[in-house]
């Protein structure tokens, strides 16, 4: 019967709620988990990093721009 | 900025559906049950990333070079790929939550802001050449541009009539399988089998050595397999699914196995196009259709035809993958509901952003003058210069306990992602040279 309810997607969903609860018993635990999670302090290495690759970011964009326009107009 | 967001009961019930099935089949010992009900992200988002752009740059990498040193580079890239979508497997079980979110819980808004505006801006711009790709292989059997983009914005729009994750992936797999027409087009061609093994052992020859030309399709080839919205779209597509952290094995099992498929179609491809460079043809600036037309000589005229069919799959399915990566991570970052399993009225604007952003680049393609080829040019070679940095957050999350658990990553994994991390960062910067120097490679190195 479950097979039948989950090929068609029209149908309507039901499912006990003993076994609602327990097949997503591990996912309602890593929600949990995951909405707890706080922010993580950056230490000066980390931050020296993230802002090292920012900076590759934008200039290698405008270097591809910059190869963009003169192989359009090349 | 929330982000917390409810789950509705009907999306808690479809999946719990879902988990049912996957339990029902381990107790019963059926493992390729499991592996087929568990399969899905990986395949998709491999299969996903060989879309419009990404086929005519291995086209284009086929009848500039032929048979040698791409091949076996391209199935290095995949190798690449999967070690990075790996992680995003672990991360997705183990938090049920996308990759944005996770982003912006650990690392706050102002560093989330630019990963959403690196993936943002890459989305759109892919979006716009899979619909240039859909338009060039309709083209082919002369459907006219408007049926054509708009058959695409249809596509993407199905996830709104299916409003179930399982129905809308099996759907698009369904649909992606057809980039596997790639491999009878170059049988079809007649190919020296033993000219492809030698290639793929020795990773020779390479036709004029490495110049700026090879440098950029180097980078194209890269664009072509590992992309920001990779991680997005599988990580949100795995909590979708609801694969938890004993789902892990099959997980990795569905991304190798989509590896494995995309790069036979990518090496088809190359194979496919290799007679445009054993004849001398000048492909440099060929599009999706005149690769078609002009494979005619060689694949005959089901071959061309099929050629063409790829280019057209290849678009409508890339389409589908990045507006939902694009949707997720929306969702994510607003905490409003961005499920596949909800129907339009409960997450409306999920749907929106689902369907504006393809409907958006379907519109750019018609805009008469507008350039595309630049657009073209452009977009894999972006894809992998804002990939360091999406690297570099994959890394950090899968090493920190707090987020992934026991599932963090092994110092092999880690050696492994920092090594692809800085290939790419270092192509990034060969490609950059090139622009500034282009003396440096104007002769052979």
């Amino acid at each position: 019967m479950h097979e039948r309810l989950v090929q068609n997607s029209s149908a309507p969903l039901s499912v006990p709620g003993f076994v609602q609860g327990e097949v997503l018993a591990e996912h309602r635990l890593a929600r949990r988990r995951s909405e707890s999670l706080s922010q993580r302090p950056l230490n000066h290495r980390l931050r020296l990093v993230l802002w090292g690759l920012r900076a590759y970011v934008l200039f290698m964009v405008a270097m591809a721009v910059v190869n963009a326009v003169k192989a359009a107009h090349g | 900025m929330s982000l917390r967001d409810e789950t509705s009961e009907r999306e808690e019930m479809a999946r719990a559906l879902d988990r049912w099935r996957v339990l029902t089949a381990r107790r019963q010992g059926r493992w390729t049950r499991v592996l087929w009900l568990l399969a899905g992200p990986g395949i998709l988002v491999m299969l996903g990333e060989n879309d419009g752009p990404s086929m005519l740059s291995y086209a284009a990498t086929g009848s500039q070079f032929g048979i040698g040193f791409f091949l076996p580079f391209v199935v290095l890239t995949f190798a690449m790929a999967f070690v990075a979508q790996e992680i995003t497997v672990r991360l997705g079980a183990a938090t049920q939550s996308g990759h944005a979110e996770l982003i912006y819980r650990r690392y706050g808004r102002f560093w989330g802001n630019f990963a959403m505006v690196d993936l943002m801006v890459t989305n759109f711009m892919t979006l716009v050449t899979e619909f240039v790709a859909i338009v060039a292989g309709a083209s082919f059997f002369g459907i006219p541009k408007v049926v054509a983009v708009s058959a695409g914005v249809a596509v993407v729009a199905s996830g709104l009539a299916l409003h179930r994750y399982w129905a809308w992936e099996r759907l698009t797999m369904a649909l992606a399988l057809f980039n596997l027409v790639f491999i009878p087009v170059a049988v079809l061609t007649h190919p020296d089998w033993g000219a492809v093994g030698r290639a793929m052992v020795t990773f020779s020859p390479l036709p004029g050595g490495f110049n700026a030309n090879t440098v950029t399709l180097l980078l194209a080839d890269i664009g072509a397999t590992i992309t920001p919205w990779m991680l997005f779209f599988q990580q949100g597509a795995v909590s979708d699914k609801g694969l938890t952290g004993q789902d892990i094995r099959e997980g990795r099992w569905d991304t190798a196995i989509g590896a494995l498929v995309a790069a036979l179609a990518a090496l088809g491809c190359i194979v496919a196009t290799a007679p445009l460079h054993t004849h001398h043809m000048n492909a440099a600036s060929y599009n999706a259709a005149q690769f078609a037309q002009a494979l005619v000589p060689f694949a005959g005229r089901w071959g061309s035809a099929l050629f063409a069919l790829g280019v057209l799959e290849a678009g409508l399915v890339a389409s589908a993958t990045i507006s939902v990566s694009s949707a997720y991570a929306w969702g994510e970052v607003l905490g409003k509901a961005h499920s596949l399993n909800r129907p339009p009225k409960e997450a409306p604007g999920f749907y929106a952003v689902l369907v504006g952003v393809a409907a958006l680049a379907a519109g750019v393609v018609l805009i008469p003058h507008f350039p595309l080829e630049m657009v073209v040019i452009l977009v894999n070679v972006i894809a992998v210069l804002t990939m360091p940095p999406a690297i570099g957050f994959l890394l950090l999350l899968a090493n920190d306990p707090e987020v992934i658990g026991r599932y963090r990553s092994s110092r092999l994994l880690n050696v492994l992602g920092i090594g692809v991390g800085c290939f790419v960062a270092l192509a990034g910067i060969v490609y950059a040279l090139t622009v500034v120097l282009p003396a440096l490679f104007g002769s052979h190195f």
